[in-house]
């Protein structure tokens, strides 16, 4: 392939990354997952402390790519758009901290790498917020004009 | 001011363990204890005594620094360098370190 050809194949599989339709098997099978890792974070959380239950979300069985290419970012942002439609429509414990650990392990499964990365603001009241990014993209909603970065994990 | 039982610190070297993480802010230094989940704000001062603390080798010459940039008696800035020292301690932020042998 020339490298026109691959710019334009690397394209199209990103915008199939972010917008092709998930079919309603692919609909369920992700909910499933979802609802599932959802449980085991909220287990790990009340036995853990946060770096503990990071190792537990990262230990998958698949390795992880040193650098994050395109295709892995879109699906990445798309899994985060998922993760957080789904937890926000389950009387689930749908907060910052807890949402980024769940994307955080499905990316984990996908080979995808990512950060953890927790913010602050002090007004008008403090306030904490956890995001997951990858290559330098937000994949959940960071705020980062609002929270100053306190760690990355 | 009995200072005796705070200034037993000011030989000691302080470390910042590795679950500790902080950020300095305009107004305030945000520390986030990992194990514990919890916040916690210091003011300016605090902060910059925090911050001394970590980069000198012990207490007592944090002290002497500090006290030469706010410009206080050496004895007022121990005594207050132990105290916060103690808080610190208190509530995980802080470890001693052991001082390596001159």
């Amino acid at each position: 392939m020339t490298a026109t050809e691959l710019a334009l194949a690397e394209r199209a599989t990103v915008r199939d990354a972010l917008s092709k339709p998930f079919t309603p098997g692919e609909k369920l099978r992700l909910a499933l997952e979802i609802v599932g890792v959802y449980v085991k974070v909220r287990i790990w959380l009340l036995r853990r402390e946060l770096p503990g239950v990071l190792e537990a979300v990262r230990s998958a069985d698949r390795p992880v790519a040193e650098d994050v290419g395109l295709v892995q970012q879109a699906t990445g942002y798309r899994l985060g758009r998922v993760v957080g439609r789904t937890l926000s429509k389950l009387p689930a414990d749908s907060r910052c901290l807890v949402r980024s650990l769940v994307l955080s392990r499905l990316l984990a499964r996908r080979g995808i790498p990512a950060s953890l990365v927790i913010g602050v603001k002090l007004d008008p009241e403090f306030a904490a917020h956890a995001w997951v990014e990858s290559g330098g993209m937000a994949l959940l909603p960071a705020g980062e004009t609002e929270y100053g970065r306190l760690l990355e994990l | 001011m009995n200072t005796n039982s705070n200034c037993s610190l000011l030989a000691e070297a302080i470390h910042v363990p590795e679950h500790v993480v902080f950020r300095t802010f305009v107004q305030e230094t945000v520390i986030l204890n990992l194990q514990t989940g919890k916040y916690h704000g210091l003011n300016p001062v605090g902060g910059r005594m925090l911050e001394v603390l970590q980069r000198t080798p012990t207490v007592h010459e944090a002290a002497a620094q500090l006290a030469d940039e706010y410009q206080r008696p050496r004895e007022e800035m121990e005594h207050d360098l132990c105290t916060f020292c103690d808080e610190l301690l208190a509530r995980g932020l802080i470890e001693l370190q052991a001082v390596q042998g001159a």
